[in-house]
């Protein structure tokens, strides 16, 4: 069994005070993609959001690398857990090496120009975006503009990623595409990737858990 | 053969094309811009004259001095003006991720007129006489930090920053509402001071008032030079900003802080001076083809003080008002803008 990247423990999400789910409790290993299943308006997109700080958790706690991240600053937050929404900004004025070396900067704080260059060009050349790398992200399709965000994110060498679909609003190419990239990220940095997806075909071919959002109650689904 | 041009295609990119020489340029404009200031005007200086000046300033001879005296503040004044608007202005597009955003549309410029009209306005309807330009100054200076403080604690309330710029327009109605009513009240001689105050000028100032404009901006690029990598990451929208460990709100409140001073105190001394907040970081924009702000502080800060130089001066030498000045100029370069299809106006 692999090494524990992130746990939840008894944890209790939900939005103005209200909750939508009984305590739940999970462990996720390093190098597995997890994907959470639900229909829409079940929870999912608040599930992931509580669970890297952008919701206020209601009770219970997630840990990562055994820190509680709701006791650790937001600095140091950016360190263990990064995020790729649904909304995707398609900024004019911020090329995709901009992007990537934003998520540099939010890695750490001492680091020299030369080391952050170099970290930009290994998640370069990892998601293969050279081609793309001057062009500002207003330029980019669907599917390239997900891949620099993602890109983004890796580039924070946090221990967890949470994406929230992230193959919404692509076509089929794409998609198995995403979920290429993201099954090779997870085999090569040993990292843990959290998703939601409506795309049952492709989260039962690369994802290897599931949590299934059913009537309030968060559960595991083993796969087949 | 493909990896290594992808490689060489990467190193370029990471050696991005160097600033100085167009920094250097814009310097240049600039120098040469307070040179014809101090030069032209109703009363035109030779430059030999302007030198004389300069190295012997208390020589009663030189009939000259006091002229050359009021066009160095003013030159001053502008270079400091524009600066601090312009950099008011592209710190309000950046918080509100809108094009439209500028130091009047918070409020806090017609918080600051607001101010003035109660001392100038009020001071006809109830016959207190004619309120000087200090005592006139510090009504807009009051004004503006009522509508920032006000701001900074509705902002903590308040978690959309859309909501917030809906705050300040309509904080921007109420001033205007009252002001109207004031100046229907309001003798002529009071009116008359109210709208020349509003019609905005770089000449009112003396070296007291140019030292405070100064500490403002020194004070205010201080914090703009701290925040400026939390500035890029709020381009993305706050959730991106908050888990790349940014206190959002804690950012917010010192982007007000920081308009609130540049904006504040510029509107006290000059008038509300229109367009040049909204206008230069547009320019700039569109001419260097980037939002990312570790790129564009030198030149917002040098275009802003070119513009205000350059309309200050087509003001001097035309005896118009700035404000028609600045919003003739500023109107048709951004309309220009979006005509020949940059995008920059679309999105930021």
């Amino acid at each position: 069994m692999s090494e524990i990247s992130m746990q939840l423990s008894e944890l209790v999400v939900g939005y103005h005070k209200k909750a939508i789910n009984a305590p739940f409790s999970f462990d996720f290993f390093k190098g597995e993609i997890v994907a959470v299943i639900g229909r829409n308006g079940t929870g999912k997109s608040t599930l992931l959001k509580s669970i890297c700080g952008l919701n206020p958790i209601l009770s219970g706690n997630v840990l990562i690398d055994k820190k509680n991240l709701s006791e650790i600053s937001l600095s140091a937050r950016a360190q263990h857990i990064a995020v790729v929404l649904t909304n995707r900004p398609q900024l004019n004025g911020i090329s995709v090496f901009e992007l990537i070396e934003m998520g540099v900067n939010s890695s750490s704080k001492a680091i020299t120009k030369e080391e952050k260059e170099n970290q930009v060009k290994e998640i370069v050349q990892l998601l293969q975006l050279e081609s793309l790398m001057a062009k500002p992200l207003s330029q980019l399709s669907d599917g390239e503009l997900q891949r620099a965000y993602i890109a983004r994110a890796i580039a924070q060498k946090t221990n967890v990623i949470v994406m929230d679909e992230p193959t919404a609003f692509l076509d089929f190419v794409s998609k198995e595409e995403i979920f290429l990239l993201l099954k090779k990220i997870v085999d090569q940095k040993k990292i843990t990737i959290v998703l939601s997806s409506h795309d049952l075909e492709m989260v039962a071919k690369y994802c290897d858990r599931q949590i299934w959002i059913e009537h309030g109650e968060f559960k595991e689904k083993k796969k087949a | 053969m493909g990896i290594h041009r992808h490689v060489c295609t990467l190193n370029s990119i990471v050696k991005k094309k160097s600033a100085i020489p167009s920094i250097i340029g814009l310097s240049v404009v600039l120098g040469a811009l307070f040179i014809a200031e101090l030069l032209l005007g109703p009363v035109k200086i030779p430059l030999n004259e302007i030198v004389d000046c300069l190295f012997h300033p208390n020589n009663p001879a030189n009939g000259t001095s006091l002229i050359l005296e009021t066009r160095i503040t003013r030159g001053f004044t502008a270079i400091i003006g524009g600066t601090g608007l312009a950099i008011a202005g592209w710190l309000l597009q950046t918080l509100f991720r809108n094009p439209l955003a500028g130091p009047d549309v918070l409020g806090i410029s017609s918080g600051a007129s607001l101010g003035v009209a109660m001392l100038v306005l009020g001071s006809g309807v109830l016959s207190f006489g004619i309120p000087g330009p200090f005592t006139i100054a510090l009504a807009a200076m009051l004004g503006a930090i009522l509508v920032l403080l006000l701001l900074v604690v509705v902002s903590e309330r308040l978690t959309d920053n859309t909501a917030l710029l809906i705050f300040g327009i309509m904080c921007g109605f109420l001033a205007s509402a009252i002001v109207s009513g004031l100046e229907f009240k309001s003798n002529s001689d009071s009116l008359r001071n109210y709208i020349l105050w509003g019609l905005g000028s770089f000449a009112d100032t003396g070296w007291k008032e140019i030292v405070i404009l100064l500490i403002a901006l020194v004070a205010a690029l201080s914090i703009v030079l701290a925040i400026l990598p939390r500035l890029n990451l709020l381009l993305l929208g706050d959730e991106y900003a908050l888990s790349m460990g940014i206190h959002v709100r804690k950012t917010r409140t010192i982007i007000i802080v920081i308009t609130g001073i540049l904006a504040g105190s510029v509107t006290a001394f000059c008038g509300p001076v229109a367009f040049i907040g909204l206008a230069v970081p547009h320019v700039i924009r569109s001419w260097k083809k980037t939002s990312n702000h570790h790129r564009l502080l030198p030149f917002i800060t040098i275009g802003g003080a070119i513009a205000a130089l350059f309309c200050d001066l087509i003001c001097r030498l035309t005896q118009l008002p700035l404000n028609t000045i600045t919003c003739a100029m500023g109107a048709p370069i951004v309309i220009w803008i979006v005509l020949r299809g940059s995008k920059s106006i679309a999105s930021l």
